[in-house]
């Protein structure tokens, strides 16, 4: 056990340091940070194939497992920060629409059309997981690329958000049945309404309960201490748990983290505790000055709205990058290498990006804000690996099918950055040439 | 004053209840949900089982919430610091009536004592804590205070040591082997840089020249500390003792941290100015400083020393300097495009931004030990087996051995200048064992070098200094300053 651990130490490191350096040299080419970070974690993987032991055992790691899923978690909460309940309600029926659709064009298309042509030697529970695979979005790649593009609060944002969130539960629901008919279970009406029921009950639940609680909490504890380290350990503690409680309805950790950040008002919740050390010193520095500091005071009231996202900002730098490396080191890198698998691998892809792309055709907006919501939900990433692990497992897809649906994994993941990267940019050309228009009318 | 106390005992009182209720409650509804899947679609518990080989999806989850346990169990005990004692001592508290939940009954308290990914997190935070240490630690200060602190520190080293590993583990532990009595011994070594310094500045007195030795003792104490661990520590794998073992590891563990630091010097500048190249943002900064400290402390693991030797010796080595080529952090910026303010206030801005522009890699660290540290403090109480608390003779053993621990300390302080009181001072403020004696404790517990009562005697013995600092040091505090006014 304790030789584990130390290794942990090293395997971390390597991470964090692998996952900041292959990604500031893509950010500097003017990508996406993850991309850089995948890629670090698919370098990784290519060494294990090369002969470096030590990979393997990064792989099975533990505590990598548990710190690049906590990566996941704090990324999704600190987006759920930045949303709100009202953004979200707004743009709800329009996300399920979105998630609606991006989920039944993928399924269908990988299920009964793509599946028996490509692989007519497989069994229908194979081409059921293939399509199914192509149903999950990784939000996560997604929410990355919005945050670092300060996009967050956009009407596109949050629909993909919205419908990402939806998109898991039909996910779970997807998953649930068809592992099932695999394995010879119940698949029926009733199934697929309790899981969705309890699912969406715990969301509710989950969110009308923490809009009241989180008050009293904030009371609570800052009656006990004031300090940053109250504040901080206990908006984390409820993320952590938020995510924990999203599990026990079979929702995905991270989607207990959107919540846990959607109900949690970092401006609010900060009220009662103190204020960041910087603008502690810059107040008693203004206090003892005769005249008003307008530029100063500004200055204190955007570093006291931002310090608990700031104090998760510096978690996030150590956490994220873990998991998007961690996530690529889970890729075989010997399904990389299997030429023969790229023709329909590279079909499927194309397939995919198109499914959900036509899911963004049925959101609001203007066509390039519908194009960037549908290429926002293309990366399949870790969801579309645990669904193929799952499939693995149980028997129902084996050698060929399997690499085929990791090598569609890696190539929407790789592909989306570069896409939602370039009709971001589009998007807010045209938002900024349409405020400027109003701007001279008015 | 009292009203709070009272307020915040209520609190604790009952927000551990809820906290109990909850984790009950957790532990219940596991098995059920598992039940309920059982009835509605078998398939899906067969994925999950799947899933759980593969990933260890479900493992996670609990995993977070133990995590959020511990950590609000820090926070509520926390609230110590209202009645004038360190968080520490909140902290271990937390930690001791999480096991008493155990004890009664709480077994899922029991996987967060065994949880191999907690017990990561809870290491991660004692190197974080010695980064963060050996980060605000400098060398060329520690040579300043120089002779005298150095003796201060050695007498304090020497006399725990010896009287806890030759006269009080085989007075009270006739029965354990050589090993155990050494760590006992051990731990009374180190004194907790963060306590003393915390009453000093709580009193204002931290530019005196009795604070000054103090905190340049307690440096060098934790120094001797982390390299009597290490010898400890090896006996305790090996089994036997032999001078040559004892004089190849004291070289072995002095050659490490003399060659970390004068290499680290040379690396750490040349890798700031290599990722600084590729990025000078602040992630970069904050994943730099921490990759180097992670990876020194998995370093100190290769040449059998402990992890936080090595993150202690990493944060020796950084320095503001090697960060010189990044960016400031963002308040930074907004303070330097301030326009319009005459010379004399433009100056008071500046050093403003110079004072957070120097600590700002303390600061990012800091951010993490904030979650982190109390983590291992909650971790390291709750390993306590509650039910060797429930035995008297403990406290009673305890207690002599914490009146010893006190003693020792005192006499080091006789090797301090100054008068009688300042002398004594300097004494009582060595007294607080805090966070490196509960490494030491969690160290040898790991090891199976110490039995889960010596356990819990370290850990009252660690309860009782840090408790009983305080007050002393108001007191000699008192007295130095009266003997300062008479002089």
């Amino acid at each position: 056990m304790e030789h584990h651990l130390e290794e942990a130490f090293l395997f971390l490191a390597v991470l964090v340091m692998a996952g900041k350096v292959l990604g500031s040299i893509v950010e500097r080419r003017g990508q996406s940070a993850v991309l850089g970070e995948l890629a670090a974690g698919v370098l990784l993987s290519a060494l294990g194939y090369f002969g470096l032991g030590a990979i393997d055992e990064m792989r099975h790691n533990e505590v990598l497992a548990f710190c690049a899923e906590l990566g996941a978690v704090l990324l999704l909460f600190s987006v759920g920060l930045e949303s709100n309940i009202k953004q979200m309600r707004a743009v709800g029926a329009n996300a399920a629409l979105v998630a609606g659709v991006g989920a039944v064009i993928p399924f269908a298309v990988g299920a009964f059309l793509l599946g028996p042509w490509l692989f007519p030697g497989e069994s229908g529970d194979a081409h059921k997981f293939l399509g199914a695979a192509m149903v999950a979005t990784s939000v996560g790649i997604t929410a990355s690329v919005f945050n670092s593009l300060a996009l967050s609060k956009t009407r596109p944002a949050q629909v993909v958000l919205g419908a990402a969130v939806i998109d898991d539960v039909i996910g779970l629901v997807v998953l649930a049945v068809v592992a099932a008919g695999a394995s010879g279970g119940e698949t029926g009406l009733g199934v697929i309404l309790e899981l969705t029921l309890t699912a969406m009950l715990f969301l509710g639940v989950a969110v009308s309960l923490g809009l009241v609680l989180v008050g009293p909490l904030s009371r609570i504890f800052s009656a006990i201490h004031t300090g940053t380290g109250m504040k901080l350990g206990i908006v984390f503690s409820f993320a952590l748990i938020y995510a924990y409680l999203a599990t026990t309805a079979d929702l995905a950790l991270i989607v207990g983290a959107f919540a846990a950040g959607l109900v949690l008002d970092g401006v609010r919740f900060s009220e009662s505790f103190d204020a960041s050390p910087v603008s502690q010193n810059l107040r008693a520095w203004v206090g003892r000055r005769s005249e008003p500091e307008p530029e100063i005071e500004e200055i204190i009231r955007h570093e006291n709205e931002h310090h608990v996202e700031e104090l998760i900002t510096t978690l996030n730098w150590v956490f994220v990058p873990v998991f998007f490396v961690y996530t690529g080191l889970q890729i075989d890198f010997a399904s990389v290498l299997e030429l023969s698998l790229y023709p329909p691998a590279i079909l499927i892809t194309l397939v995919a990006i198109a499914g959900k792309v036509a899911a963004g055709i049925a959101a609001k907006g203007g066509i390039t804000e519908r194009l960037l919501v549908g290429v926002s939900m293309v990366p399949r990433g870790e969801v579309g690996l645990i669904f193929a692990s799952v499939g693995l497992s149980i028997g129902a897809i084996e050698g060929a099918v399997f690499s085929t649906i990791l090598l569609v994994v890696i190539g929407t993941t790789f592909v989306a950055p570069f896409l939602i990267k370039f009709f971001s940019a589009r998007y807010l050309r045209e938002q900024g040439a349409e405020s400027a228009v109003l701007r001279a009318a008015s | 004053m009292k009203k709070t106390g009272i307020l915040c005992g209520v609190l604790i009182v009952s927000a551990f209840v809820v906290l109990a209720a909850s984790v009950a409650l957790a532990a219940d509804t596991a098995p059920v949900q598992g039940a309920e899947d059982a009835v509605g679609a078998t398939a899906i518990e067969e994925s999950h089982g799947q899933e759980g080989e593969a990933g260890g999806h479900g493992d996670i989850a609990i995993t977070f919430v133990l995590l959020a346990v511990l950590l609000i169990a820090a926070k509520l005990g926390g609230a110590i610091e209202r009645l004038g004692q360190p968080g520490v001592l909140g902290e271990i508290g937390a930690g001791i009536a999480l096991s008493g939940l155990a004890f009664l009954g709480a077994d899922i308290l029991l996987d967060a004592r065994h949880s191999e990914i907690l017990a990561f997190i809870a290491e991660l935070g004692a190197v974080i804590l010695l980064f963060q240490i050996g980060l605000e630690s400098n060398i060329g200060k520690m040579a300043k205070v120089g002779v005298n602190a150095l003796l201060v520190a050695v007498i304090g080293a020497t006399i725990p040591f010896a009287v806890g590993a030759w006269v009080l583990g085989p007075l009270f532990f006739p029965e354990a082997a050589l090993a155990s009595h050494l760590f006992l011994g051990a731990a009374l070594v180190a004194t907790s840089v963060g306590i003393t310094a915390y009453v000093f500045q709580a009193m204002g007195m931290s530019k005196t020249r009795p604070a000054q030795v103090v905190l340049g003792a307690a440096v060098i104490d934790d120094v001797l500390g982390l390299l009597v661990l290490a010898i400890v520590s090896a006996i305790a794998s090996g089994g036997t003792v032999t001078p040559e073992m004892v004089g190849i590891l004291s070289l072995k563990a002095f050659g490490f941290l003399g060659l970390a630091v004068l290499l680290g010097g040379l690396l750490a500048r040349t890798l700031s100015r290599g990722f600084s190249a590729i990025n000078t943002g602040v992630g970069m900064k904050l994943a730099l400083a921490l990759g180097f400290a992670l990876s020194y402390a998995y370093a100190a693991t290769l040449v059998g020393l402990a992890p936080i030797v090595g993150a202690f010796a990493a944060g020796l080595v950084l320095d503001a300097v090697h960060f010189n080529s990044f960016q400031l952090p963002a308040i930074a910026h907004d303070l330097k495009r301030l326009r319009g303010f005459d010379k004399e206030e433009k100056e008071k801005i500046d050093a403003l931004i110079e004072k957070h522009e120097h600590g700002h890699v303390e600061d990012l660290v800091q951010n993490i030990g904030l979650l982190l540290v109390p983590v291992f403090f909650v971790y390291t109480g709750l390993q306590i087996d509650f039910a060797s608390l429930l035995n008297p003779q403990l406290y009673l053993v305890a207690g002599v051995i914490t009146v010893i621990a006190v003693l020792g300390k005192m006499a080091a302080g006789l090797g301090a200048r100054g008068g009688l009181m300042e002398r004594l001072l300097v004494g009582v403020s060595m007294v607080p064992r805090g966070e490196v004696g509960l490494i030491f404790a969690s160290t040898g517990m790991a090891l199976g070098a110490i039995s889960s009562d010596m356990f819990s005697v370290i850990i009252l013995v660690i309860i009782g200094t840090t408790f009983v600092a305080p007050p002393l040091i108001k007191v000699f505090l008192g007295r130095y300053e009266a003997a300062q006014k008479a002089a």
